[in-house]
């Protein structure tokens, strides 16, 4: 078995598969991806055969339930619902604690998945690019003078750095991204494309007809005032050829949390690797592979340890390594890099040194929303993607200066969510994907005729309408790793955070948008049929946005990256995940992960 | 019957091994509410999975009632790896044992073989010579001369596993009355629109029928640990329902008891107490009504392969029930999903 190569990339998913793509394509280059997971086919690439292994079965999205048995826990006992390539909670656990000492408890939030094109498997596939103020939010506020609402202690813009490249200089790369990933939507009224117009044409594929329930949206948010776009979203509508796939009908509602058997979902295997394999490229992915740690010597890691199939040691080297594993799990792996040399790996990481940021910023991001029940209307809301309208309204400074909010965000519409009838029960009432069916099961009063009218007035008539935003960046969010033990002896990641006040005060302005869109938008609604909320007040929530941890910066002084997104000590380690972020941004995470991995690739030698 | 061999990659059956059963950590985190406890199945990740069953894939006209099953013998000690792994099974003659083939030089030891849906059998592992049940699923069958077998059972099986016929009925009279197929509203509606009552009795037939078959199986399997919940309460509800009414069984007691039993143990009546629930057995009825619901939600509506929904009935039932504004179904379940269940011209399941 080949142990040496150009470049070693850990992990599949959005950071390391472009990153793969690039320098597998260049002449006489090597490189070779790990990834923990399996290599789940679609139905065009078996060897001979007919099925993919994903499926669109609601028991692969959360199926059966598992009990949590970890030693020490508060939830030990309870159950949890995984898909079938999310980790087992009892043999990788991640571990979360608030500020406030709550904990430790284990959560199946802050993974993406498990499986060669990682969390892309799996997503709903909304790419939006940031704003240009998400890349340089200190120096936006800078200059501002207006107070910040829920921050008294005006604390809430400490930690807060600007991203240290410059965005026009970023754009090529959204564009490259759009390109090869594959991604249908549209760019006029984007209001990121004031300053820094769309390429004529742009690089999306048309979209399909939007699900009817999403006009209602649309319309809301063109009474509000606000310019609309389709939903940039991570799915084929037309043959596309960098990746040689051909367009069917992807509009089937089994979208978030399932992988697509048909590779009509633009995940990094069937965009980006799959295809660069195809061509003859050298290389080469080794799936059901788990890095243990990296090794190394001075200023270069030599060495990369990992766990076969069968579970052996094996070791592989490569002349730069790339580390994509989530951000969770990409600290996790310098942390556990550095207890196995501290005086080495430790050392040049700087683990546990005072001024030191490993692991410090983790982020996610702001989010919520308003929902409501259209009445006397109803729709097959299976017969969809993840969304379909989109604003960028609320991340413009006007609107920044008028509710006192240091960043922004985007919004959007929801339409296949809860489209499928286990799916409605089990998400009903839950908070996070750690208390799936705890809604539903103890609402006793649905059965029978309680059950036909909680279908009358749910199923196929929820129209939801949701914001992310950019979470405020806090030292004291962070990794660190936790004493108990993962299957290979490992230590756990152990994930510490919780919402500023101004989070809250951000929060809650951008749900009270998205209900007014909802009231303007829906013929006969009032406040009272709309349901508006946050995840504030829980700090768990992540959506697996799994960002920040590893911040890239232009000095030592204040981050663990370099602005190439190599790790300040280390002359051949980088980071492509959504570790590097500074700030989470304003809109959902991977495009700009994607993006960004492919800038990086163009930077490694 | 005679199991055919499939073909599978590597790489397949590899995908199918390496999260469940490569370990070094030998915590007994496996073994929820003490299941497994002290046996090696404690020490790995769902080990239920085992042999996989899978669609079949394959080209045959009838391939669509075959699943792919795979069986897998893993070596704990890769110095001293067997030197032949036969697999004894009743899907296949006794007298000839299907060989299983290592996977390179890797932990595993695999066999597919294609088996027709809805059946059920048992099965041994020769390891250099030995016979023995296979250490990972938890699937056996003792007989009365004391041996004990490894089982397994294909998609869609309808017999029953893990409950007795008195278990069944009530099950059934539960579950029927969680489900919406059998309200007032939904008996009105089968009756007027859906074929003369026919269909809406079919519905309220076969829909409680497959749930409490899907219960009867994900307890056999996924959710073995709730077995003993569901035994455990099923025999207290018994006692309790004889008490309360001593002139028919609970399969002929009037709709009204079963109203009045879920109330009670939805509420923790004293009369629950009183009449037969032991707490010392299980503490809180809330609890197993809560097990209850979660499944009766989860039978009806999940891929009939897993013993309930037959034929996609309550899919359809939502699908006829609810009318989107273009005056067609706001449910067309059909068109996501694979032949000859559904209609998608694309996805083959």
């Amino acid at each position: 078995m080949r142990d040496q190569f150009d470049i070693v990339i850990i992990g599949s998913g959005a950071g390391g598969a472009p990153v793969a793509y690039v320098h597998a394509r260049r002449k006489d280059r090597s490189v070779l991806v790990l990834e923990k997971g399996p290599l789940l086919r679609t139905q065009d690439e078996q060897d001979g055969g007919n099925l993919s292994d994903f499926k669109r079965d609601e028991m692969f999205n959360a199926g059966a339930e598992r009990i949590i048995n970890v030693p020490g826990m508060t939830n030990s006992g309870h159950p949890f619902f995984a898909s079938h390539i999310e980790p087992d909670l009892n043999d990788e656990p991640h571990i979360f604690s608030d500020l406030a000492g709550n904990g430790p408890r284990v959560t199946i939030e802050g993974y993406t998945a498990q499986v060669v094109g990682g969390g892309t498997q799996l997503y709903g596939g909304v790419s939006l690019r940031f704003a240009e103020t998400d890349f340089s939010l200190a120096t936006f506020n800078a200059t501002r003078t207006v107070p910040l609402k829920g921050d008294p202690t005006r604390d809430a813009l400490r930690h807060v750095i600007d991203w240290p490249i410059a965005y026009k200089n970023f754009i090529p790369y959204y564009e490259k991204a759009e390109r090869l990933v594959g991604i249908n939507g549209t760019s006029s009224g984007q209001a990121k494309s004031q300053n820094f117009p769309f390429t004529t044409p742009d690089q999306y594929q048309v979209p399909r007809a939007p699900n009817p329930i999403s006009l209602y949206a649309e319309a809301g948010m063109k009474a509000c005032g606000f310019d609309t776009y389709r939903t940039p979203l991570a799915v084929i509508t037309d043959h596309h050829a960098p990746s040689g796939r051909k367009a069917g009908d992807p509009l089937v509602g089994y979208v978030n949390r399932y992988g697509d058997p048909l590779g009509y979902k633009s995940s990094t295997w069937v965009s980006l690797l799959r295809p660069t394999i195809r061509k003859g490229h050298d290389l080469e992915v080794r799936p059901n592979c788990t890095v243990t740690h990296l090794v190394s010597n001075g200023r270069k890691v030599t060495e990369v340890h990992y766990r076969d199939e069968s579970g052996r040691e094996r070791i592989v080297r490569g002349t730069y390594v790339v580390v994509a594993c989530s951000a969770i799990e990409s600290v996790r792996l310098m942390m556990l890099s550095a207890e196995h040399d501290r005086t080495g790996f430790g050392k040049a990481i700087r683990f546990e040194e005072s001024g030191s940021h490993l692991g410090r910023y983790f982020l996610t991001h702001a989010f919520g929303g308003a929902e409501v029940a259209i009445k006397r209307h109803r729709f097959d809301k299976s017969i969809s993607l993840d969304s379909d309208f989109a604003t960028d309204a609320c991340a413009q400074p006007a609107f920044l200066d008028e509710h006192g909010l240091w960043a922004g965000g985007a919004i959007y519409n929801n339409t296949s969510d809860q489209c499928l009838p286990i799916t409605l029960a089990r998400t009903d009432g839950s908070t996070d994907l750690d208390t799936f069916w705890a809604g539903f099961s103890g609402d006793m009063a649905k059965r029978g005729d309680g059950i036909i009218d909680w279908l009358n007035k749910d199923f196929g008539t929820r129209l939801s309408v949701s914001f992310m935003a950019n979470q405020v960046p806090r030292y004291d969010n962070r990794i660190e790793l936790h004493p108990t033990l993962d299957k290979w002896g490992r230590k756990s990641a152990h994930i510490i955070k919780d919402w500023h006040p101004h989070d809250g005060a951000v929060m809650s302005t951008l749900a009270a948008v998205c209900e007014d869109i909802l009231l303007a938008g829906v013929p006969g609604a009032t406040r009272d049929d709309i349901s508006e909320g946050s995840v504030y007040g829980n700090a768990v929530r992540v959506a697996n946005h799994i960002l920040g941890g590893m911040r890239f910066g232009e000095t030592e002084a204040e981050s663990v990256l370099d602005t190439d997104c190599r790790v300040w000590g280390f002359e051949n380690l980088y980071v492509t995940d959504g570790a590097f972020m500074p700030t989470s941004g304003g809109g959902n995470p991977t495009l700009t992960i994607q993006a960004n991995a492919f800038r990086v690739a163009d930077l490694i030698p | 019957m005679v199991a055919r061999r499939i073909d599978k990659e590597d790489q397949y059956v590899l995908n199918l091994c390496t999260k469940y059963l490569a370990r070094i950590n030998t915590d007994e985190r496996h073994s929820a509410y003490g299941v497994d406890a002290a046996t090696p199945r404690a020490r790995i990740s769902e080990s239920w999975r085992f042999p996989v069953v899978d669609s079949h894939d394959g080209n045959e006209p009838d391939a669509y009632e075959w699943n792919d099953v795979t069986f897998v013998w893993h070596i704990a000690d890769l110095s001293a790896p067997p030197q032949s792994v036969l697999l004894l099974s009743t899907c296949h003659r006794l007298h000839e044992p299907l060989p299983l083939v290592r996977i390179g030089d890797t932990a595993y030891f695999a066999l597919t073989v294609k088996l027709p849906k809805a059946t059920r059998y048992r099965y041994l592992f020769i390891v250099d010579g030995k016979l023995t049940a296979d250490p990972i699923n938890p699937q056996t069958q003792t007989f009365a001369n004391g041996e004990t077998w490894s089982s397994f059972f294909t998609s869609a099986y309808n017999q029953p596993i893990s409950f007795e016929r008195w278990e069944f009925a009530i099950l059934d009279r539960l579950t029927r009355h969680i489900l919406p197929f059998n309200s007032t509203e939904a008996q009105n509606y089968l009756g007027r629109e859906g074929g003369g009552g026919n269909v809406g009795h079919l519905y309220r037939l076969d829909i409680s029928v497959g749930v409490a078959n899907f219960i009867d199986k994900v307890v056999a399997r996924e959710e073995r640990h709730r077995l003993y919940a569901y035994k455990t309460c099923l025999e207290m509800l018994d006692t309790i329902l004889r008490r309360r009414e001593t002139r028919a069984p609970p399969e002929a007691m009037e709709e009204s008891l079963f109203v009045e039993l879920y109330d009670d143990m939805a509420s923790g009546a004293s009369a629950l107490f009183e009449h037969g629930w032991d707490r010392s057995r299980y503490s809180d009825p809330a609890d197993f009504l809560k097990l209850l619901r979660r499944h009766a939600m989860t039978g009806a509506f999940a891929h009939p392969k897993y013993g309930g929904n037959p034929g996609g009935m309550a899919w359809a039932y939502l699908s006829e029930h609810f009318t989107g504004d273009n005056g067609k179904t706001a449910f067309d379940w059909q068109r996501a999903q694979e032949k000859p269940l559904g209609t998608s011209v694309e996805y083959r399941g």
